[in-house]
């Protein structure tokens, strides 16, 4: 069973099969992404557009009650895709001009030929590098060190997905390659300047003229509210990174106390954690989960402020944050559950004589750290105990004040 | 080196041409552009024209009119503007040229 709906195509009504609605519009849509960056795009499109249209209507006069997915397919195949419609540009400026473009090549995820995210795939298209090589790599990497699997993570929610060919082809296209943040910041300096600088001649013509005062004023009010609004970014984005830092700083700091991989406080450290995780890659594994389940949340905020902040072009992927995060807390359960299970009586005895070791050594040190009380030589009833002592100083002291 | 290459670059040289002489016998419509196009097999699918259109439009070449129509939405008719008649008569004269030279070129063997 499909639904029908009713749509507007070029100014007409058209009923229309969703399956085949949806197919159309993901047509139309990557046209639009083709002509996007074209002066003539907008009038291609509504000329297709129109075309369509009218193919749809000759369908409908031939007695179709709605217009059917064959139908889509059918007129898709008539109009052509984006490549075809680029027939009127040599191929070798339009290389040129791909090339040119500083977002010629960009890292998608390649989710045709994914295992997880499609990074892995992703990577190899943006380096030439096969697959396969990739994700061997990829897999040593991660049992060997495990950073990769953080960074696996991440690239994960943050790379878009290429779903167009135009996509396609510019994550294997070209050869520079981008950093999209800085390539924001950097526009937005330029943006700022060049605003700044206009308002400049802008003032300085009125100066010039010695007429409307106001209107220079203001020119100069919003030049200056241009600046302020860059450096408060600039501003806030120092402050992200300063959280992000502490947040990293603390999050090390709590996992060297509690994995004892690292005695921040020599003799105490491993008071917390009885030795359970003995094996390093635990220990590892551990530390990773900890780590992301902490880092992952403040990250995707920070990355999302900074997104917001430059109106940068970029995305999160928030299913993909998620399910990260929810892999994460899996894996820190699962090794604390299989941690906890490891703990057996000998280990645990281990763990109590160690404190009471320590309890030993600390009451020493606290009679040791009792001050001597100074007896004067008649008191012969020389107390040999500290606690008689301290009764009597209380008792001497009581008789003083009554 | 591929042929289809070659072949789609010595098409695209002549599509120009042939949409402003077709367009020069009175007032066409893209989908008449079309049929005639893909009878000569210059053009395999209708969305190539588009763009084409559009741009000899942009170049002052061709200018179009609305029409009512009674199968959708109203259609563009296309016609030649004054400006596009001496080019596509300076393009007939090349093409004269070009395909006198090639005949004679290819006879010579």
């Amino acid at each position: 069973m499909n639904k029908i709906i009713q749509i507007n195509l070029a100014g007409q009504a058209v009923s229309i099969d969703e399956k085949a609605y949806q197919s159309l519009s993901h047509y139309l849509q990557t046209l639009e992404n083709h002509f996007a960056n074209t002066i003539d795009g907008r009038e291609i499109l509504t000329d297709i557009e129109a075309r369509i249209a009218e193919l749809f209507f000759g369908k409908i006069r031939k007695g179709n009650a709605f217009i059917n997915e064959s139908d889509v397919a059918e007129a898709i195949q008539l109009m052509g895709t984006a490549e075809d419609m680029d027939i009127d540009e040599d191929p070798d400026t339009q290389h040129h001009q791909r090339a040119a473009n500083p977002s010629s090549k960009k890292l998608y995820r390649d989710t045709d030929d994914r295992v997880l995210g499609g990074v892995c795939s992703g990577l190899g298209a943006y380096f030439g590098m096969d697959t396969s090589v990739v994700r061997i790599l990829a897999v040593l990497l991660i049992l060997f060190t495990g950073i990769p699997l953080i960074a696996y993570f991440v690239l994960w929610a943050i790379l878009p997905e290429a779903t167009t060919p135009e996509d396609r082809s510019r994550m294997k296209g070209g050869n520079t390659t981008i950093n999209d943040i800085v390539n924001s910041v950097r526009q937005e300096a330029t943006d700022v300047a060049r605003n700044v600088k206009n308002e400049a001649t802008n003032v300085a013509d009125n100066l010039k003229k010695k007429s409307n005062f106001s209107n220079s004023a203001k020119s100069v009010t919003s030049g200056i509210q241009q600046i302020v609004t860059f450096l408060a970014k600039i501003f806030g984005a120092g402050v992200l990174i300063f959280l992000v830092t502490t947040g990293i700083a603390f999050t090390v700091f709590l996992l060297a106390n509690a994995t004892g991989g690292f005695h921040f406080n020599p003799g105490n450290g491993d008071i917390l954690t009885p030795s359970i995780l003995k094996s390093p890659t635990l220990n590892w594994l551990f530390s990773l989960s900890l780590l992301s389940l902490i880092l992952i949340p403040i990250g995707t905020i920070c990355y999302a402020i900074i997104l917001f902040l430059f109106n940068s072009a970029l995305h999160i992927n928030v299913k993909a944050v998620f399910l990260s995060w929810l892999i994460c807390l899996a894996m820190f359960i699962g090794i604390s559950i299989y941690s906890a299970g490891n703990v057996n009586i000998n280990s645990f005895r281990q763990f109590g004589e160690t404190l009471k070791e320590r309890s030993s050594y600390d009451i020493d040190i606290k009679i040791k750290e009792i001050p001597p009380i100074p007896l004067t030589p008649d008191a012969d009833t020389a107390l040999k105990d500290t606690e008689e002592l301290a009764i009597t100083d209380t008792l001497l002291i009581t008789t003083e004040l009554l | 080196m591929k042929i289809e290459n070659t072949q789609s670059q010595m098409r695209k040289g002549v599509l120009e041409y042939c949409i402003l002489t077709l367009a020069s016998t009175g007032e066409v419509y893209a989908s008449d552009i079309i049929t005639h196009l893909k009878e000569a097999k210059l053009i395999v699918v209708e969305g190539t024209l588009y763009p084409l259109l559009t741009r000899l439009k942009n170049a002052g070449l061709l200018k179009y009119e609305w029409k009512e129509s009674d199968q959708g939405p109203p259609r563009k008719y296309y016609s030649l503007t004054e400006e596009g008649t001496k080019f596509n008569s300076q393009l007939a004269d090349t093409w004269t040229e070009l395909s006198n030279s090639v005949n004679q070129l290819t006879q010579l063997k």
